[in-house]
């Protein structure tokens, strides 16, 4: 090569001052991203707190108001609250990771809440004769259950159709405590995903004509129940008349 | 991080670099971008048009050679009828009479024959080639030839668009052509430009002595002969206010086919001149080179990783429909900007973006073009479609090159 071509040099400096600014742009993505999903986090903590509070209200009414509690509770505003939080736990779950500390912390919180207001609402159900059926699903995100996803949307979109139906979703492998009782107490056995409503575990994916199904009966047994309880209550109250 | 990820966030980073050194190049040069008309001294210039069954447009891109704005002495216009079987040569030899056209017929042999039928018959100072669906401005060539004052350049090329957009495809290729006005102007000042196009690039008559004529070279011969000089350290510049507008394919067939071409071209070409990736060759070897071919790489990876995220999304959009069955709930669609994803990606694919629209405005701008509706229409377009457009042209160019089949270039022509 006799010719010269002076443009083609490679200056060296120019190389270097654009990988510097790269760089900057690149941190300063990094920074911006993080800072975006800590306050999301925070977003879903402050959430969780107020849900907190409302089922700590919730449940100071049901003492306080022994005779009276059937007018005063509404737990609809609670499920809607619980429900905007495990959206958005599900999508920083998605994010940050499954096994981000934060994330798997904020789960068990809310998995926490789910147990206390399923609790709540069993109560409504059986005190009050709520028309509300809970239903338990326990799935997992590990690679051990392809039909959950399916599982979740039918229970979704169930949810979405019946507003008497409270879905509270839990991670079967999450380790807590409560959710281990919880678990036991329906003697649990891990072929997921599992679905309870009423008292009735299903294992393996039940699509939506199949819950569709079950839920007359639910409701029925439901019924039975009530009844059989005012008519125990009369013959207590009726020697005293 | 998976490998995937590392993979993307590199070529990212690749992206962005490479960017951000263009747009620094055309900054730190912002006062050499243009040179002084040629007021006199006019060297004597031949253009060269190479047709085949140009019926349509030869006529027009005669008017426009014949109308440039230079001393009728001292140019030439070589019409060279590469064996057409339609009116080309008929309407090419209606302009024989006026002035300094000359029509030859030749039997079909390819472009690169024609042009080196025509190069045997000038001896003018500079040549300059024309495709023979493009148009001329009248001052290009008075814009162009100041560039040759410097002793090492040995072909200057001018700024292409497309020629009155009025389909969809047409609109999206004037934006693209107006990115590669910013890009060659940017690699011009990098001694780095590996094209010289078909559509009006002046070269010293004497190069080709030196380098050889025109090859068939994967029938991309502008290319080729781009690497030629590029291999033997020669420089290639630009003049951004030269203009030359070309009748670029209206439909996808067509745009398809010629695209394909192209892109075998290079991949071919870029084999055999795989020796100018090496630091001699300085930013063309160190850089531009191994940046088109890595970013040819990226392109195929991360296509086929989005193609792979579409797919399992479509997946489970349709286990979700088997599962419930149709509903038309599923298609509400509530905003709410917690789920907006504020990852790195997004982040420096937003950048990214905008380094890509700046490069496309300041092509606009700096080759002195004015900005209107269709422009605006194009970039829509181009930023809706552009991608998956670019990705199907590479991949019918690699398939065709590892299936080591050529492209027609003669049923090309037949689809425009």
């Amino acid at each position: 090569m006799t010719n010269e071509n002076p443009k083609k040099k490679i200056r060296v400096g120019k190389y270097l001052l654009v990988l510097l600014l790269t760089g900057v742009i690149f941190a300063l993505g990094f920074w911006l991203s993080h800072d975006i999903d800590r306050f999301k986090l925070s977003q879903v903590d402050n959430l969780r707190q107020d849900l907190q509070l409302d089922v700590l209200s919730a449940e100071v009414q049901f003492s306080l108001l022994s005779a009276n509690v059937c007018q005063h509770i509404d737990s609809s505003s609670l499920t809607s609250e619980l429900y905007a939080i495990g959206q958005r736990l599900g999508y920083m779950e998605g994010a940050l990771g499954q096994n981000n500390p934060e994330v798997i912390r904020l789960k068990k919180q809310y998995s926490l809440l789910e147990i206390k207001q399923w609790q709540l609402t069993k109560k409504a159900q059986e005190q009050c004769g709520a028309q509300l059926i809970p239903i338990l699903y326990f799935y997992s995100n590990q690679k051990d259950c392809p039909s959950c996803d399916q599982q979740g949307y039918v229970l979704t979109y169930l949810r979405d159709k019946y507003p008497f139906l409270r879905i509270y979703s839990f991670d079967y492998d999450l380790d807590l405590s409560a959710l281990q009782t919880l678990k036991s107490l329906y003697g649990l056995k891990k072929e997921l995903p599992i679905v309870i409503v009423g008292d009735q575990s299903y294992y393996g994916f039940r699509d939506r004509e199949e819950i569709e199904k079950i839920l007359p009966k639910v409701f029925e047994t439901l019924k039975e129940n009530q009844q059989n309880g005012e008519n125990e209550e009369t013959e207590e109250v009726s020697p005293q008349s | 991080m998976t490998f995937s990820s590392l993979f993307i966030y590199s070529a990212v980073f690749l992206g962005l670099y490479t960017s951000l050194f263009f747009i620094l190049t055309i900054v730190e040069n912002r006062r050499r971008l243009y040179l002084p008309k040629l007021k006199k001294n006019f060297p004597s210039v031949a253009i060269l048009v190479p047709c085949y069954n140009e019926e349509k447009s030869i006529a027009q891109t005669i008017k426009s050679l014949l109308a440039l704005d230079y001393p009728r002495n001292k140019l030439k216009i070589l019409v060279i009828d590469d064996g057409s079987q339609d009116k080309t040569l008929e309407i090419a030899k209606l302009f024989e009479k006026q002035g300094p056209v000359k029509v030859y017929h030749k039997e079909n042999g390819g472009k690169y024959t024609a042009l080196n039928y025509g190069l045997a018959h000038v001896q003018s100072e500079f040549v300059g080639t024309l495709d023979a669906d493009s148009f001329v401005d009248s001052q290009s060539l008075k814009t162009m030839l100041p560039f040759f004052s410097s002793a090492n350049v040995q072909a200057v090329t001018s700024s292409l668009k497309v020629y009155q957009p009025k389909t969809v495809f047409q609109y999206l290729q004037n934006i693209e052509y107006t990115f590669g006005i910013f890009l060659r102007k940017t690699l011009s000042f990098m001694g780095s430009i590996k094209v010289t196009p078909g559509p009006l690039t002046i070269f010293r008559r004497a190069v080709f002595e030196k380098i050889g004529h025109y090859r068939s070279a994967h029938q991309t011969e502008d290319l080729e002969i781009g690497f030629r000089l590029q291999s033997h350290n020669f420089q290639i510049d630009n003049a951004i206010d030269a203009h030359v507008y070309t009748v670029a394919p209206a439909s996808f067939k067509p745009l398809y086919k010629q695209r394909v071409r192209w892109y075998q071209g290079l991949l071919r070409n870029g084999w055999d001149y795989r020796r100018l990736l090496n630091y001699k060759h300085g930013n063309l070897g160190l850089f531009i080179l191994p940046i088109t071919y890595l970013g040819i790489f990226s392109l195929f990876s991360i296509s086929f990783l989005v193609l792979a995220q579409i797919a399992s999304k479509a997946f489970s959009a349709f286990s979700s429909w088997q599962a419930i069955g149709f509903d038309i709930s599923q298609f509400q669609f509530h905003l709410d900007w917690f789920f907006i994803n504020s990852h790195l990606l997004m982040f420096l694919g937003f950048m990214s973006i905008i380094f890509t629209v700046i490069a496309v405005f300041l092509g606009q701008k700096l080759s002195k073009s004015v900005f209107s509706l269709d422009f605006g229409k194009g970039i829509i377009l181009a930023a809706l479609f552009y991608g998956p457009l670019y990705f199907s042209w590479w991949l019918g160019a690699t398939t065709q090159v590892l299936l080591n089949r050529h492209p027609n270039w003669v049923k090309e022509k037949e689809l425009i």
